[in-house]
This record gives structure tokens, sequence and C-alpha cells, in this order.
């Protein structure tokens, strides 16, 4: 548990404090999406990304919150309600304009998503040499300073099926911020990683955090990663937002399933099915 | 609970959500109350066409963009596949003629052999089993590529980079199969006029002066311009429903095997039914079974 | 973890570990390049599997009839229609061409024959092996190509069973359980689907003049010979998409790419066979009833 004691007291002094109230980067509005006429995902989930601020998206397996993530970004459009980033509905936009909205957005995505045809550093300056006049010096220096940030300087030509979990994200995670993203969002960071790694990816996200700034949203179930990161947790369940705060208001909370869900604990609303 | 957690709550209008109503338009509405089956083909059928759509369109704004990775993709695929179509397309055009030797060596008309079997070749045989071996060779091997990278999320990363897909890949991907396709009906053409004529030679002795003669003389440039545009429509069936399958594969373990087994088989139907319409269609207006 | 510890907790060697062979023979032929050693070695394998496979099924017909009689009726209920689609399609096909080919020689009255001759020995055989290399070989690939993904064909040993057995075996029991009525029904559909253009529609030749040419040209002979032919169409690829199904891994990825592959080897290995047996069976005996 030591680990875990650990995170605790890190999250506690981070849960909330010096975060001043800003206005909402992303707003989701009562979005409701159902896949192939089954029961609705996402039942009319209403949540807000506050600007500057890391929001975390937890949950029980299968609550949809990659189906949320994919709402945010536009990959899937929900079947009634809003997707406004910076004000604007996401829907109401041209595929253009939405193309050209997406170059503000980064997304690590669960397995990295790197391409497989091309190495690291390539995968890295992809977004650069598409939506910049960069030179190929330039676009070194600038791929060259993110990469040693997520520490693989010595991975550089490695193809992405070479390398080992963890890697993957943390190129994911170097692809993603390269073009300077307003709104970063990772889809499960801890997925696959062992204890001591998951800690260091979060550090790494909290590190550039502060370094960049921007509005950050992670999808998790891993309590600890949760703990560590975030100003603001929401907590899905059954398609529903099921209880939203600040770090410290959700785990305290008074909810039975978010009580049992942050405390891992067998008896409660929660189950196997 | 209780935080206020958007600036907007309850109290909106539902027009928006009407608006973007998947089922809003007329053929859309008409589409919707289909039974099961028949709307999974018309919504599969829909799907295919508004890619194709979107691939011209984009072909047509960024020809320069596309054009260099087609001919990348177009040489990939070639040295991989040259091989295996060569002599799937061999083995088929030597029975073919081996059979129709045979009928005529019967009839003891060993002479009007060459013409048939070239004008049969050309004007449908050929190009059925060129439809049939690139469907089969190139069409399933673009539908585990584009299928591979949408298993790994790679189609997604695009999208969140903003890249549009269809320009990055699938665009240069189905023109490459349309391309290798209508290109390929010229080597293939003189693959079974090689491959008759050997075929002839060796089993019924004929001359190869004889054989040449009789074919020049009984072809028509019109046959080879038919020929080329039927590998051209085949070459847009199976771009786009590779493309298609491949970009809309499944999750799970058996997702993309089952995107690549069903692309070679719808494309196999659909070239099937292509091919006799086109046949049907073209001999009724030219006659081109005349002999010289 | 300091050279002590390593040492500490390494093995002692298991005695005379070296004195045994290393395997039996020279696995690779230094004198080879690399694509030939991988293709040998490759179809060693297959072979391996294969013969395996094959010999396993008294035990698959023993221990897991309820299994083979399952997949039979998938085919069956799955695949036998579009096989049979096709084979009719191919028959429309055919009798156009006949049509337009014989019509200027004034010799209509033949296409019986050419029917009986160019389609019954080889167009249906090889077109049937690619139909069934697309519709049930990539389907066994994709399925048991997810099963090995899913690490069932390890839970099964576990259990006990013979994976083998289980998932090969029955399936290959079940194809030759289904495949003569589909042959023969193949045959049906390509002698119905000319009959159809040729009769009716376009009136080239009578009733009587199709069937009594179709059934001249063709003896018991003929029919043991093309059933073999077909017969072995559709062994190959089932046999092959078994073993790139059984071999697959890689995730999801590695299903669609062996799919892909699995459908490249098959459809160049009916043509193989196709020009094999035709050698065999009509090169020097054109085995016709009439004429000679």
């Amino acid at each position: 548990m030591s680990i875990n004691s650990d995170y605790s007291q890190q999250g506690a002094g981070r849960g909330g404090v010096g975060v001043e109230e800003t206005s909402n980067a992303v707003e989701i509005v009562e979005v409701t999406k159902a896949f192939g006429g089954g029961p609705p995902v996402l039942d009319g989930v209403s949540v807000g990304l506050r600007e500057g601020a890391i929001t975390t998206m937890m949950g029980p397996s299968g609550t949809g919150k990659s189906v949320l993530l994919k709402h945010v970004v536009g990959l899937l459009e929900p079947d009634d309600g809003e997707i406004r980033i910076f004000g604007d509905d996401l829907w109401e936009m041209t595929e253009e304009q939405r193309f050209e909205l997406r170059k503000r957005f980064g997304l690590l995505f669960q397995d990295g998503a790197l391409f497989g045809s091309m190495n690291i550093y390539d995968n890295v300056a992809f977004p650069l040499r598409k939506h910049t006049r960069m030179s190929e010096s330039e676009i070194r220096e600038v791929v060259m300073g993110y990469i040693q940030e997520v520490g693989l300087e010595h991975a550089l030509d490695r193809a992405p099926n070479e390398i080992s979990g963890g890697m993957k994200k943390r190129a994911g995670f170097a692809r993603a911020l390269v073009m300077k993203p307003e709104i970063v969002m990772f889809d499960e960071p801890d997925s696959g990683l062992d204890p001591v790694r998951t800690r260091l990816l979060c550090e790494l996200i909290l590190k550039t955090h502060q370094e960049h700034g921007g509005t950050y949203l992670v999808i998790t179930h891993n309590i600890d990663a949760a703990q560590t990161v975030s100003d603001y947790i929401g907590v899905l369940y059954q398609g529903k937002l099921a209880d939203y705060g600040t770090t410290d208001d959700v785990f305290n909370s008074d909810v039975p399933m978010v009580g049992q869900l942050l405390r891992a604990e067998p008896d409660g609303p929660l189950g196997m099915e | 609970m209780g935080v206020i957690v958007t600036s907007e709550q309850v109290q909106r209008p539902r027009t928006a959500a009407q608006r973007r109503n998947p089922y809003g338009g007329t053929t859309s509405a008409v589409v919707a109350r289909m039974p099961g089956p028949t709307r999974n083909f018309l919504v599969e059928v829909g799907g295919m066409l508004a890619l194709l759509g979107r691939v011209l369109v984009v072909t047509a704004k960024h020809p320069a963009e596309i054009l260099r990775p087609t001919l990348d993709y177009s040489y990939v695929t070639l040295r991989r596949c040259w091989f295996p179509v060569t002599v799937a397309l061999g083995g088929f055009i030597v029975f073919l003629s081996v059979a129709a030797l045979v009928f005529f060596d019967q009839l003891g008309a060993v002479g009007i052999y060459p013409p048939v079997i070239m004008r049969v070749c050309i004007e449908s045989f050929t190009v059925w089993a060129v439809a049939l071996v690139l469907a089969g060779i190139v069409g399933a091997s673009l539908t585990s590529e584009l299928g591979a990278r949408r298993v790994r999320d790679e189609l997604d990363a695009l999208y969140v980079i903003g890249v549009d897909p269809v320009r990055e890949l699938v665009a240069p991907r189905v023109l490459t199969a349309i391309a290798l396709t209508t290109l390929m009906s010229f080597p293939a053409v003189a693959l079974s006029l090689l491959t008759t004529q050997l075929a002839g030679a060796y089993y019924a002795s004929e001359s190869s002066a004889e054989f040449y003669h009789y074919v020049f003389d009984n072809l028509a440039p019109m046959e080879m311009f038919l020929a080329a545009l039927n590998c051209l429509i085949a070459g847009v069936i199976i771009g786009t429903v590779c493309a298609y399958k491949g970009m809309n594969a499944g999750g799970g373990s058996e997702g993309l095997g089952k995107a690549v087994n069903q692309a070679v088989v719808v494309s196999f139907v659909a070239l099937w039914m292509t091919q006799t319409l086109y046949t049907g269609i073209t001999q009724g207006i030219f006659d081109l079974g005349r002999f010289r | 973890m300091s050279n002590e510890a390593t040492e500490a907790f390494a093995r002692p060697r298991r005695p005379h570990a070296d004195k045994r062979p290393a395997s039996i023979g020279p696995t690779e032929l230094d004198w080879a390049p690399g694509w030939a050693n991988r293709t040998i070695s490759g179809v060693g394998d297959f072979l391996d599997f294969a013969l395996r496979a094959v010999a396993l099924i008294p035990h698959a017909l023993r221990s897991y009839p309820s299994e083979v009689f399952r997949y039979a009726g998938v085919l069956i209920r799955g695949s036998s229609l579009v096989v049979l689609f096709m084979l009719f399609n191919l028959g429309l096909e055919a009798g156009l061409l006949a049509d337009t080919q014989f019509r200027p020689l004034g010799i209509t009255s033949l296409n019986g024959a050419a029917v009986s001759v160019a389609i019954f020995r080889g167009c249906v055989q090889v077109l049937l092996g690619w139909v069934i290399a697309a519709k049930i070989g990539c389907g066994l690939v994709t399925e048991i190509g997810a099963m090995r993904i899913n690490e069932e064909v390890d839970a099964l040993e576990v259990m006990g069973m013979n994976p083998i057995s289980y998932l090969v075996s029955t399936r290959i029991m079940a194809v030759v359980i289904v495949s003569p009525g589909l042959i023969i029904m193949g045959y049906w559909m390509s002698f119905w689907g000319p009959w159809l253009v040729d009769v009716p529609f376009l009136g080239s030749t009578s009733d009587g003049a199709f069937w009594n040419y179709l059934f001249a040209l063709q003896n018991l002979t003929d029919f043991i010979i093309v059933t073999i032919w077909a017969v072995s169409s559709i062994a190959l690829p089932t046999l092959i998409g078994a073993y790139f199904g059984y071999t697959a891994k890689g995730g999801p990825v590695g299903v669609g790419e062996n799919t892909a592959k699995s459908m490249l080897i098959s459809m160049a290995t009916v043509s193989v066979i196709a020009t094999i047996i035709i050698q065999l069976a009509y090169g020097v005996d054109a085995n016709s009833p009439i004429g000679n």
C-alpha cells in the first residue's frame, strides 16, 4: 500500500486547490448516444471541462467513458444533444471547420495509435509536416524537444511494433502535444502499464500541464491516477453522470456507487454484470 | 452532486437534434422503414457510393497531393502481387485455351480457334479473371491494410490530428485499385494472346503465323477499348467495396478477418453481376461477332 | 540483479543435454536464397498440418460428430446459395458468349456443345475454387484465427481436446459431406444458365438441340475427371484457409493479414491445379465422344 498512500497525499494536496473558477473550454450538453438500436450508452450526459484544468472521467468498465471522449473529438455524432468547443457547436460546423478545429486538439489513444508505417520520429513530426510550413530543421527542433520531454530520444528510428506499450504511450503523448493543443485528452493512459510506469506517466501529464497549460481530459478507472492528476472528477455510471466536483468533493461523495467505486469495495450497487 | 456543470442547462430547443436527424430526408425515411436485411443492404450500398463520391471529390480538389501516394502504393502493390496474379491468370487462360482447342478440334475447325478464343478472352473471360484475381489479391490486401489501420485506431488518430483519412489514405488506395485493374487489362490480354498461341502450337500443332494472322484479322480496336472500360468498372467496384469494408472493419479479434472475407465475397458477387450485364449490353450494341 | 544471484537461481543443466541431435536433418539449405527457404518450409508446414488434419478425420467423426454436422449446416445455409448463384451467372455469361461467337458462323445449334466442353471442363471448377476460397477459406481463417488470438485453441488443448481434430478435421469432413451435392448442383446451375439465355431469350438454338449437344459431348469419364477436379478445387482452399487460421498470430491485424494471404495463395493454387489437371486429363486424349 506504500504507493497508494503516497498517491493519496499527493492527491489531497492537489485536488481543487489553486484552481480558480474559469469558463468551460468544452461543454457537453445532454448528449445521448445509442448504437444499433440498443440501449443508450450515454443517456443525457451534461458536463463541462474547465479551461486550464485537468478533469478526469471515471466510471466502471463499459459505461461509455471512451464514447464520451470520442464525442468531444467529433469522431462520433451524438443522437441528441450538443458538443460545444469554445462555445461553438461541433456539429453545426462544416467538415472543413471541424478539421480546422481538431488542430487545437491532442488525443492520446489507448495504444498510442501510432502509424505503423512510420518510425517514432516521423510519427511525432507528422502533424507538423501536414499542418505547418516549417522547414525540416525547425520541425526537428520542435519534435526533439517533445521527444526529450517524454524521454524517447534513444528510440527515434524504431517502428511502433518494436517498442513496449509504455513507450508507445509516451510517443503518442509527444505526438498529441506537438501542435501545442489547447485541449488534450487521454484515453485510459494507465491501461496495460504497471504501477510504476502509470505513476511516471501521471507525473509526465502533470509536468506538461504545468509547463504548457491547456485543458486536459483524462479517461481512466484507475483511482490512484485520478487522484494524482485531477482538478475535477466526473463519475459516469449507466450512461449518466453520477457525480461531479473537485477531487476532494468526489472522494468524499455520499453517492453509494461513487463511494464503492473509489474505495473498490465488493459490496454495493456495482456487480460483475 | 449538484455542481453546476454547464453554463446552459436543460431548457434547450430540440431543433438542432431534429435538424441532424439521420433519418430526416425523404430517402433516409424510406430506407429506415425497410425490413432489416434490405435496409442493411441499402445502407451499405449508400455508404460505398458516398465513399466513392468523397474519393472523387477529394481527388478533383487536390490531384497533385494524391498522385504521389497513389504511384507509391501502386508500386508497392504491384511488387507484392505481380507473381500470384500472373500465376492465377495464366492458369485460367491455359485451361480455357485447351478446352476451346478440344472443341474446335472435334469440329475439324482449328482454323477458327484463334479469333473465337481471343474474342471470348477479350470480351469476357480475361477481363473477368483479371477482375476476380485482383479482387482476391489486391482487394483483399487493401482491405486488410486499411482495416489494420482502423483496428489500431490510426484512422481516428488522423481525424484527431486534423487530417482527412479519405484524402490521406483511402483516395490513393481506391485510385490504385482502379488504375491497376484498368492498366492490367493490357498485359492480361497480351498474356492470354501468348498463352492461347502456345496452347495452340503445343496441343494442336497450329503454326504461330496462322494463329496471329487469324487473330489480328478478326479483332477490332473497339474490343480492346471495351475491355479497358470493363476493367475500369471492375476497378471502381473493387476499390470502393474493399476500401469501404476496410474502413468499417469491426473490433474484436475476428472483426478484421470478417471484413476481408466480406470484401472479397461482396466484390465477387458485384463483379460477377456487372460482368454479365456489361457483356449483354455491349454485345447488344456493338456487332462484335463479325468474322472477316 | 547481481551475477551470484543469477547463478543461484539458475537451474542445473540436464545431463546429456548436449548429446541429443539438434534436429533430424538440415533445416536450411545454405546455398538457396532466403525466400526459397521460407517457401519450402512454409509448404512443408502446410503439408504437415494438412496431413495431420486429414489423418484425424476418423477421430473427429468418432469424438465430435455433432460439430461436423453443425458446420455442414452452416456451409449449406451460409455459402451454398452464393456459390450456386455465381455458377448460374457464369452459365448466363457463357450462353451469351457462345451465341455471339457462333451466330456469325451459323453453328448456334452447337451452343450446348460449347457449354459442355468449355464450362463443364474447367470454368466451373476454377470459379468454384475461387468462390470457395473467398467464402469458405477466408471464413475459416477468420473463425479459427480469432479463436487462436483469443487463446481458445490453447484452452481446448488445456481441456484435453485435440484442437486440430476439433477445429480443422471436423470442418474438412463437413466440406466433404457438403461438396458432392454442391458440385452436382453447381453443374446443374451452369447448364441452366446458358439454356435460359440461348433457348428462351435469344432463341439461338432449340431446346432439344441444346440438351442433345450438351450431353453428347460428355460421358462418364468426363464426369469423373471434372468431379475429382472440383473436389480438389474445393479441398485445397479449405485446407489452406484452415492452415492460415490455425497459424494466425499478432492480434486482429494478424488475422486480417492471414485472410488476405490465404486468398492470394488459394487463387494461385486453384489455377495451378487447373493447369495440371487439364494437361493430365485432356492434354493427350480429348475424350470427346463425337468427331473422332
